[in-house]
Parts: structure tokens; sequence; C-alpha cells
């Protein structure tokens, strides 16, 4: 399905009801994407990611606020040892309330989103997962609206029906885990008010290949994103048969974007790539769930370094400042990070953004 | 931290520890000072019995990798050929040396993640920043 050519992101109309998920730090990323840009969407699906600038939590973590945030991330926000020692919400709705450059967040209050913790998950725990529902509801979006599931005895992963994918249970790369439900599937039906068809049999649209270097290009020793990204366009779309409902931008995890490689002692080991290639793009269900309901997908890649530039060998979305130009001032948060301006700048020109948006 | 010696980077990395429990301890004489109420006492025990099984989970996970070690390691006996037997007696080495780095690596992850919890746990209760 898809080829060796390399084409130029392409434009269409939409209805603009654009909306996003990820996974882990796809899921923390999607997270400050959703918050930074909540004008642009109308829902969003957060698998195991904890909240809005969760890093932050506790700055007396470390007497430098760059190691602050990282023990923040790995302590707090992933793995609170307590439900006392998760993210505090309160604090961090209060930030969120102060964060320059960034949407009005009244744009939350319609929007729906889908929340998932499996119980066996030791990757983001229950503990920290949960008070993403909590800063959501803080924030003015009805409990209604969300669909927060806590109760699936799954490690951590997307969840899939393949027989190919690892134990529902299993916490390991590829993260991609087999159990009885499409998550894919859920999220969008929940995002979409369960508005949508049953997912098609066959993606028959085009799967393409685009140069993402061109989105940001301001800042390529920061961005730590690969060359290439994905888009998936539903046949009816291509032919013009039918208007998009609007892109749905999916946001992989650690050790999932297409070129991860495996550090060993230090040194990528290219001679033994792990085989993940694209299979959080083609086998994970949104592809036929967005063929069926004229949703086009995009896939950002982001890739792993491991240098005093980028510390991010695991090739993770930055949710904690490891993109920042000051790491002492990281703004990975507001609509002005890398990778943030990257993936708007990408929206924008596939699928389009409100009027007044710049 | 950039294109420092390995020594001072250890050095620093250090200094920055001992600090995080230079105020570990200050900050917990301050919360002692406050007579802390048994909500606290509770809390505090559930960070201790939360820390302790993670510990425990830690060793049940290392005793079922050194079983998987040892069950490699006892198929030298089968190796056929000499660079075989070369081949494997690297691997058991190998996989021994990574092993024991691995099981390091997590057990001061533990004692990383213990302290700063227990650090904005007190911090919260103290009301400090």
């Amino acid at each position: 399905m898809l080829d060796s050519g390399v084409v130029p992101l392409p434009h269409y109309d939409t209805q603009m009801k654009h909306s996003i998920s990820g996974l882990s730090s796809g899921a923390f990323m999607t997270v400050q994407m959703h918050i930074a840009h909540s004008a642009l969407f109308v829902g969003a699906g957060v698998i195991a990611g904890g909240p809005y600038r969760a890093a932050e939590t506790f700055r007396g973590a470390a007497p430098t606020k760059p190691l602050s945030c990282i023990l923040n991330s790995l302590y707090i926000a992933m793995t609170p040892l307590t439900a006392s020692t998760a993210p505090d919400v309160d604090k961090l709705v209060a930030l969120a309330k102060e964060t320059p450059d960034i949407d009005k967040l009244d744009n939350l209050a319609g929007q729906r989103l889908y929340i998932f913790t499996g119980t066996k998950d030791r990757v983001v725990n229950q503990h920290a997962v949960r008070t993403t529902v909590e800063f959501y509801k803080e924030l003015g979006v009805d409990p209604n609206h969300i669909e927060f599931v806590q109760d699936v005895p799954a490690g951590h992963s997307i969840i899939t029906m393949n027989p190919e994918d690892s134990d529902l249970d299993k916490n390991q790369p590829p993260y991609i885990n087999r159990g009885t439900f499409i998550q894919s599937h859920d999220i969008l039906d929940q995002i979409y008010d369960h508005k949508l068809a049953p997912a098609a049999d066959h993606a028959e649209g085009d799967l393409i290949r685009f140069d993402q270097s061109e989105f940001y290009g301001h800042a390529p020793s920061q961005a730590s994103m690969a060359p290439f990204a994905y888009a998936y366009i539903p046949s009816q779309v291509r032919d013009k048969a039918e208007k998009a409902i609007g892109v749905h931008i999916v946001m992989h995890g650690c050790k999932q974007g297409y070129d991860y490689t495996n550090f060993v002692n230090g040194k990528a080991d290219i001679l033994n790539q792990p085989p993940y290639g694209d299979r959080y793009i083609t086998t994970t269900g949104y592809m036929e769930k967005g063929e069926a309901n004229n949703i086009i997908l995009l896939f950002p890649q982001v890739g792993g370094d491991d240098n005093n530039a980028v510390q991010n060998p695991d090739g993770c979305w930055d949710w904690w400042g490891y993109s920042s130009q000051d790491e002492h001032d990281p703004d990975y948060y507001s609509q002005k990070a890398v990778q943030i301006h990257a993936i708007y700048k990408m929206l924008k020109q596939l699928g389009g953004v409100p009027g007044g948006k710049k | 931290m950039k294109n420092q010696h390995i020594a001072l980077a250890a050095a620093q990395v250090q200094s920055t520890q001992v600090q995080r429990c230079s105020t570990m301890v200050q900050d917990t004489v301050k919360l002692a000072m406050t007579q802390p109420d048994p909500g606290t006492f509770a809390e505090a025990a559930e960070l201790a019995r939360a820390t302790t099984e993670q510990a425990i989970g830690l060793q049940k996970q290392w005793a079922q990798d050194w079983a998987n070690w040892m069950a490699y390691a006892s198929t030298i006996s089968g190796a056929d050929t000499i660079p075989k037997i070369a081949d494997r007696s690297s691997n058991i080495v190998l996989q021994a040396q990574a092993q024991m780095a691995n099981q390091v690596t997590q057990m001061s992850e533990l004692v990383d993640n213990a302290m700063v919890s227990y650090n904005f746990w007190v911090a919260q209760k103290i009301g400090k920043d």
C-alpha cells in the first residue's frame, strides 16, 4: 500500500473536526498538544498518559530545573508510588491557566475524551493516569464526555486483536498487545460521539510518506524528529467524493517510531533494528476506521538521539523539556515548542485549521 | 554537563544527591514539628508499603531472570562445535553482566523514586513548593 515515493503533504478541505490520540509519551504529548491548541480539536484519546506539564509538578525534586523535570517525569508523572505522590492536579490546573502561548482553556468544555489505564501497566501506572481525568474535569470538561477505562488487565500498550501482538498483560516493546477489542476504534467512537460507522474491512485509501523536516526545519538539532512522517487519505476523500470530517493525529509512543533503533552500550545497534517498522501505523486499526468514516490520519514521527544536544535514546515525544532551546526555561508545552509547532503546521497543511488561527 | 569529564559529571550528580538528602532530612524535621495527624501517618505507611512492594516485585523478577540464565547456561553441554562452545561461553558471561547491570539500574531507579516521592510528599505536607 505504501509505495517508495516521498510526496509533498497534500491539502484537503475538511469539516475541521480534528482530534488527536496517543500512547505513553505520545499520550503525554497528546495532552500537551491538546491543551496548547485546544481551539483546533473536538476531542482527544489518552492511553497511559499524565496531565499537562506534569514534569513540573514538584520543582524541589532537584536543584536544577532540567534534572527536576526529568525526575518528575520518571517518578511523579509516570510511576508515582502512591496516589499522594502522583501529579498535583490543583497545581497543574493553576499552571495551565497561567501558561502563555496556548489557546483559551474554555475551548475544552464541549470536548470529548477517551482515557485508558491498564491494571497491569508498570510503565505509566494507574495513579498517574487517574490524575489526567481529574485534570480535565477541573478544566471544565463534562464528566459525561469522558470515557475513562481502568479495569482492563492490560500492560503498557495500545490494544488490538492481532494474533501476532504481545499478550495483553505485557509491558514490552513494541507496546502493541492483543486483547478483545480494537482500542483505536473505541477512541475514535468516543471522540466522535459514537456516530461513526464500523471500521472498513480494508483501508483502500492512500498511505503516503512525506518529508517531515520541512515542518521542523527551523530547529533540526533540537526537534529529535525523524526525516519522514505519514498520512492516510481515505479513498472517498482522495477521490473527492466526500469531504473529510477532519484530521485525527496519531501519536506513537517511545520505541514505536518507524526508525527507532536500540542503543546498546551507548551505540546505535543499526544491524539489529527492531522489526517494529510501521506497525503502529498499519496494524492498530486507525486506518480502517478512518477509511469508513472519512477521517484523515496524520502520523508524525519522532526519532531517537542520544547525545548532549538531545538525550532521547528511546525516541519519545518531548513532554519534559529535552527539545527546549533553554533547558532552564523549558517550553515543550506551548505553541512555540518545536514539536508542537511542527505538528500544528502539518495539521494546517493537511486539513486546515479554523479561521483566525495563524 | 556538556563535554565534561565523566568523573566531574559523576561528582556533580553525587553532589546533587547529597543536596536532595539534606533537603529531605530538613523537611522531615519540619514535618515532625507540626504534630502530624493520623492521616499523615497512614499516607507515610502507604508510601513505605508501596516501596517495599516494588522491591519485592524486583526480587521476583530477578529470580526469574537468573533462572532463565541458568537454563541458557545449561545449553552449553549441547554445543557440538568449537565455535558454538566459544559462542555460548561468551554469551553466558555477557548475559550475566548485562543482567547484573540491569538489576543495579532498576534498584537505583527504585531508590531514586522513593527519594523523590518522599521529598514530594513531605513538601506537600509542610506546604512547600
